[in-house]
């Protein structure tokens, strides 16, 4: 299912594994050099929750949870996630309909359509990209999604909603009330 | 209320100038935002990278809308007023289980019919906290104004700069004063001030109940 690319291979040739028989057996070592990050190509679509321990660009479609506590999330130009996400670091190029977590930092591109809310203590949106929800970049609110040391921990991490969030559409209202994210915890005070 | 006026009103064709300009009452409504007090704004526009810039370490969240488009564009339908106000209520959504402190309201109001005006500033009146405020940005000195509200963001630490450039223009209604007091339910004008590029500047806050 999982398309990886841009792997580390010793075979500066760009041989087929149909020759690798004849490969030299240093061909056939393990490989210890990590990967780059895992692709869900355009044609894949996946339903449910998705974690890992690696990197991952999405270029496909995704419904439900994406966990990846200390790595990063692309959603590229061609990617589709209908779904709460939880990163260390979150790139969209493409359309997200959800909620996005990101420890260090979330980036919307010009190319990226978001419709949800952002809870990181960075968040960038590029100039031409289209944002609707809600971000929030108070520490304190991070910290109690993330837990108290700022890293995502599968003790207090956010408890991401397996619903299938509504269609996207630019003028409806975001589903903020899905996730029970720090905002909800904390009580508004006006400065007026 | 205090309405204060420039003394060097600058003459411009260019409906708010692309020139970035001080904006003396968004600068005491900013200095509001710190990193000790929680603090919700609504942004009725798109977000910008200014803004984002400024709320950075703040203890802030920022709501942003992006209705200015369809809300301009709601003059247009003919609906009731009922119906108006179900649109109006999906488009400016609410903050949960807060409320919300400044509402960042830049090149909207004018754009928006007397009735309409009323249904939007209720709207905003339910979900904003007690005290809370509005600024806005109405033009008030030329007989026209860009076709389609316009995007603005902040320029450095105390500029504002006009993002897009709609060459088409519309008859500006040039909202008063005493039309903001009238038609602005919950809102009273708590300042006013009219900026060198002829943008008047308002400052509304939430009448105490």
């Amino acid at each position: 299912m999982f398309d990886r690319n841009k792997r580390d291979t010793n075979d500066e040739n760009g041989a087929s594994p149909a020759f690798e028989a004849r490969e030299p057996i240093e061909k056939h070592k393990p490989q210890t050099r990590a990967r780059e990050a895992a692709v869900i190509g355009p044609s894949i679509q996946i339903n449910g929750d998705l974690s890992g321990e690696e990197d991952l660009i999405i270029q496909g479609k995704v419904n439900g949870t994406i966990q990846l506590s200390e790595k990063s999330l692309t959603v590229g130009k061609q990617g589709q996630v209908d779904a709460n996400v939880l990163a260390y670091s979150v790139i969209v190029e493409g359309k997200v309909n959800g909620d996005l977590y990101g420890s260090e930092r979330v980036s919307i591109r010009k190319t990226g359509n978001v419709h949800g809310n952002i809870v990181s203590p960075k968040v960038s949106l590029e100039e031409g990209c289209s944002f609707k929800g809600s971000i929030d970049m108070d520490q304190e609110v991070i910290n109690k999604a993330f837990g108290k040391s700022g890293t995502p921990s599968s003790v207090s991490k956010p408890e991401l909603s397996t619903t299938k969030p509504k269609t996207t559409e630019t003028d409806k209202q975001p589903k903020s009330e899905k996730l029970a994210t720090g905002s909800d915890a904390v009580k508004s005070g006006s400065t007026g | 209320m205090t309405l204060v006026s420039s003394a060097s009103f600058k003459q411009s064709t260019s409906h708010g100038g692309d020139e970035p300009f001080s904006s003396p009452l968004f600068r005491e409504v900013a200095a509001q935002f710190d990193d000790t007090t929680r603090h919700v704004i609504l942004e009725l526009g798109s977000a910008s990278s200014g803004i984002l810039a400024l709320l950075q370490g703040k203890r802030c969240r920022l709501l942003v809308a992006n209705a200015a488009h369809t809300l301009s564009a709601l003059n247009e339908e003919s609906q009731d007023a009922e119906s108006h106000s179900q649109v109006v209520s999906t488009l400016i959504f609410d903050a949960g289980t807060e409320k919300v402190d400044t509402v960042l309201c830049w090149d909207l109001l004018n754009y928006l019919s007397l009735p309409l005006m009323k249904i939007f500033t209720s709207r905003l009146s339910r979900i904003m906290a007690p005290g809370g405020r509005v600024h806005a940005y109405i033009h008030s000195a030329h007989a026209t104004m860009p076709q389609y509200p316009q995007r603005y963001s902040l320029h450095g630490d105390d500029h504002v700069l006009r993002l897009d450039r709609d060459p088409d223009v519309r008859k500006t209604p040039r909202y008063s004063f005493g039309d903001l007091e009238k038609h602005a339910v919950g809102l009273r004008v708590d300042r006013s001030m009219l900026l060198r590029n002829g943008v008047q500047e308002y400052l509304l806050r939430m009448k105490q109940e």
